[in-house]
């Protein structure tokens, strides 16, 4: 008996692991696979008869019935229930199953995992991820590049997002990514007050009116700061440096990729940094915002602060204090200004980039269908989905209203025109030249930008903490982004 | 006699094992599951990195792009300075096994006479031990906030300091490792009291009443009869934490990730960071292999300090 006991328990312990073992991809459109509702399509030259070719429309997609395997981390279930049905609504037989990888709540941690499953081959068609995490998946060859399926389907790519987009979206001459959504800088105010007391933001300011406004507003005192920083969002302040022209890292004479950190434009927004919170104290420090999780807009909205410097969905983030439970009705007007301009060089430059795009993972098994749908997504939904849609087909401004203007609670009470009119429009607004565009930000070293910014993430609290002067960390800056990007493995 | 030998002749020859090849096959059928489980997982992943150790591995890009690059990663450690930090972090979190055991010890042995509330200060000792981490991580830097938290709020009463000139704790790079061998510590406590408790128990009672009898003090019986003999366990829990220390990565992640700077980077943590976000995988590998040796040698060196200073 016992005998027989472990014969079972070794063969169990085999079936295990021949069960735990994944499938390899099939390769693409071309062997399309015979009918079937299950997502991996692993053993789809078996099921299609080889003889009879794909069956595949005018288009280049297939007739037959087929699952597209989706996994992203910036949907609900919910809304990604609506984007399929509207997708399925077009291509019946093309169905498309979402699986939300946001488990831990740590982004990195969901890339991590999100990697392991394309390094072990796991079928995965669609994905979506902000621009700076997929340029190091596009970069490592972690997507397929799309020409072919662009070709495929006659799009004119520059005529649905334009150049700015697709450089954003290329890399060594092969387009990658689908574009989503935009993204911009603005500062969001207390009107109320302002106008108790008589200030009125201009259309363009400086850094240094930006200061003044908020030295005038300040009483810490009574737990009341002048502006609070982004303090979990540590690129935010450097935009400003961005527009000025200035990037992480850049080329040198030879062509060489080094670190750029002994630049004006840099350590002006270190030192401003450190004197809002440590020198004129009209903002609490990096520190004291980590430690006591202190979210800026949650001080905006319960009046604990004047400004904040933020993206677009502050405004929802605002109507979640508002409408949700328990609801905190605010009980000022909501401004929003552009964000200030650091020197002359940034004057009457807009910081609006690309935030995310759709792309197709290297494990795709119809790669042509994925792109079709990542497309869809793009150019057909974007203004139904996201403030800023990156379409330029899109309608940015029904997109704004409904994204910003519009909240249904969590009781499902919808609650519309929530904002004085324009507020929601200026929060979305590029009104003058995009910095990409008047500096010529070089999209091929997006995944040294990022080694930069994990580097000024991991290192900031150095200085701003007084355990570093700004020369020393300067210094630091240069040589650690410097021996990391002679490390790295691109 | 003769039927004796008829019989004998009679048995026919065994075919196939012999009774001790039948012992073994049946051995190792039994122990089969288990030996596949640790061929795969574990024999598997060793082999498996030690090669990859001695390559440009890249997760993302996948091991068809795989390239021999001979001590290449050995080399890049030269110089390495997130590496460089990582070590000396290590080393210096080091510091906390000693202290634990010796606090351990001493609280132990007073646990282990008839004090009174003793099970409940077992209990209570033991808790952070078995305490979510993510749990333990948010309620230490609450307290250990710098201007807000119940601890500085102490020093700077007592010391009668302005709080900005209390310690910055987790989000200053001179008190980072302060602070988290103070939670390492705390944390680990329970467990060492624990295990020498029940190392006490199977002291006879014997050796002390002799000793006593003899004139010895309670600090000469601590130090001649307790101490020696809880050596073994001693160095079972010097053992099992520096390997602990040094491999730990999950804790400094959700409390600093390695910050400020690199002030709390470990080798844990560097090697993650170099496999998975920088996809330097086959880097990650070879470090891996280096905080292997780190801990065979210490480990070696602590087991050779037993056999000459332990009583069994």
């Amino acid at each position: 008996m016992k005998k027989l006991i472990a014969m079972l328990l070794c063969l169990v312990m085999v079936l295990s692991m021949a069960a735990c073992g994944g499938t390899a991809p099939a390769s693409s459109s071309e062997a399309a696979p015979a009918s079937s509702e299950e997502a991996a399509p692993a053993s789809s030259e078996e099921e299609a008869p080889a003889e009879e070719g794909p069956k595949v429309d005018e288009n280049g997609l297939t007739t037959e019935e087929i699952t597209l395997q989706w996994r992203a981390m910036s949907w609900t279930d919910e809304q990604a229930a609506e984007m399929i049905a509207a997708w399925e609504e077009v291509h019946p037989n093309i169905h498309v199953v979402y699986t939300n990888l946001s488990g831990s709540g740590d982004q990195q941690d969901n890339l991590k995992n999100f990697d392991i499953m394309l390094a072990s081959g796991e079928v995965v068609d669609i994905t979506y991820y902000t621009i700076m995490e997929e340029y190091m998946r596009w970069m490592n060859d972690g997507a397929l590049p799309i020409d072919e399926y662009i070709e495929q389907a006659g799009d004119d790519y520059v005529a649905m997002f334009g150049e700015g987009a697709k450089a954003a979206c290329s890399f060594n001459g092969n387009i990658y990514g689908i574009p989503w959504a935009n993204n911009t800088f603005k500062v969001f105010y207390n009107k109320t007050l302002m106008d108790e007391k008589g200030i009125t933001i201009p259309d363009v300011w400086s850094i240094e009116e930006f200061t003044e406004i908020a030295q005038q507003l300040n009483d810490p005192e009574n737990g009341f700061y002048g502006c609070v920083i982004p303090s979990t969002w540590t690129d935010l302040p450097f935009t400003m440096a961005e527009n000025s022209g200035w990037e992480h890292v850049v080329r040198d004479e030879a062509g060489n990729i080094v670190p750029n950190y002994d630049d004006p434009r840099f350590r002006k927004v270190c030192q401003w940094l450190y004197d809002i919170a440590e020198t004129w104290e009209i903002s609490p420090s990096k520190a004291t915002i980590q430690s006591e999780s202190l979210n800026r807009r949650a001080a905006l909205a319960s009046g604990k602060t004047a400004m904040i410097m933020d993206g677009p969905y502050t405004l929802v983030w605002m109507n979640r204090y508002q409408f949700n439970d328990p609801a905190e009705p605010l009980d000022f007007e909501l401004g929003v200004a552009e964000l200030p301009y650091l020197d002359e060089d940034g004057k009457e430059v807009t910081f609006g980039e690309m935030v995310g795009a759709w792309y197709v993972p290297k494990t795709s098994a119809y790669p042509r269908e994925a792109y079709e749908f990542c497309k869809f997504m793009a150019v057909e939904y974007a203004d139904k989905l996201t403030y800023m849609p990156a379409a330029l087909t899109a309608d940015l401004e029904a997109a704004a209203i409904n994204g910003l203007d519009t909240f249904t609670d969590e009781a499902g009470v919808e609650h519309t025109d929530i904002y004085p009119e324009g507020v929601a429009l200026k929060a979305v607004d590029l009104p003058f030249e995009n910095f990409v565009a008047k500096w010529g930000k070089d999209y091929g070293l997006a995944a040294y930008y990022n080694i930069g910014l994990t580097v000024l993430d991991e290192s900031l609290s150095l200085y701003l903490g007084g355990e570093k002067t700004l020369d020393e960390f300067v210094d630091y800056m240069n040589e650690t982004v410097g021996n990391e990007i002679k490390n790295a493995n691109f | 006699m003769d039927d004796v030998k008829q019989n004998v002749q009679k048995v026919p020859k065994r075919k196939g094992l012999s009774n001790k090849g039948q012992e073994n096959f049946w051995g190792y059928v039994f122990i089969m599951p288990n030996l596949i489980g640790f061929t795969v997982f574990t024999l598997f992943g060793i082999v498996f990195s030690l090669i990859m150790a001695f390559t440009n591995w890249n997760l993302m890009k996948g091991l068809d792009k795989v390239q021999f690059v001979g001590l290449d990663n050995f080399r890049s450690m030269i110089g390495d300075a997130y590496l460089s930090a990582s070590l000396r972090n290590n080393l210096i979190l080091l510091i906390v096994v000693p202290i634990t055991l010796f606090l351990a010890a001493i609280l132990a042995v007073v646990m282990n006479r008839n004090v009174y509330w003793k099970s409940g200060a077992r209990a209570l000792y033991f808790l952070p031990y078995i305490t979510n981490t993510v749990a333990v991580s948010t309620v230490w830097q609450a307290l250990l906030h710098q201007t807000k938290g119940p601890i500085n709020s102490l020093i700077a009463r007592i010391f009668n300091l302005p709080m900005k000139q209390t310690p910055g704790w987790l989000s200053s790079s001179k008190w980072v490792l302060p602070a988290l061998i103070i939670i390492l510590i705390w944390q680990a406590l329970g467990y060492d009291i624990l295990m020498y408790s029940s190392a006490l128990q199977s002291i006879p009672a014997d050796y002390f009443e002799a000793a006593e009898i003899d004139g010895a003090n309670a600090i000469q019986r601590f130090f001649y009869i307790t101490v020696p003999l809880l050596s073994p366990m001693t160095f079972l829990l010097m053992i099992l934490g520096v390997i602990g220390s040094l491999q730990m990565w999950s804790f400094v992640q959700l409390v600093t990730k390695g910050g400020p700077g690199t002030a709390s980077y470990t080798i844990g943590l560097y090697i993650y960071r170099s496999g998975f976000q920088t996809y330097r995988t086959g880097y990650a590998c070879a470090l891996s292999w280096l905080l292997c040796a780190f801990i065979l040698v210490l480990t070696l060196i602590q087991w050779n300090g037993q056999k000459r200073f332990s009583i069994d």
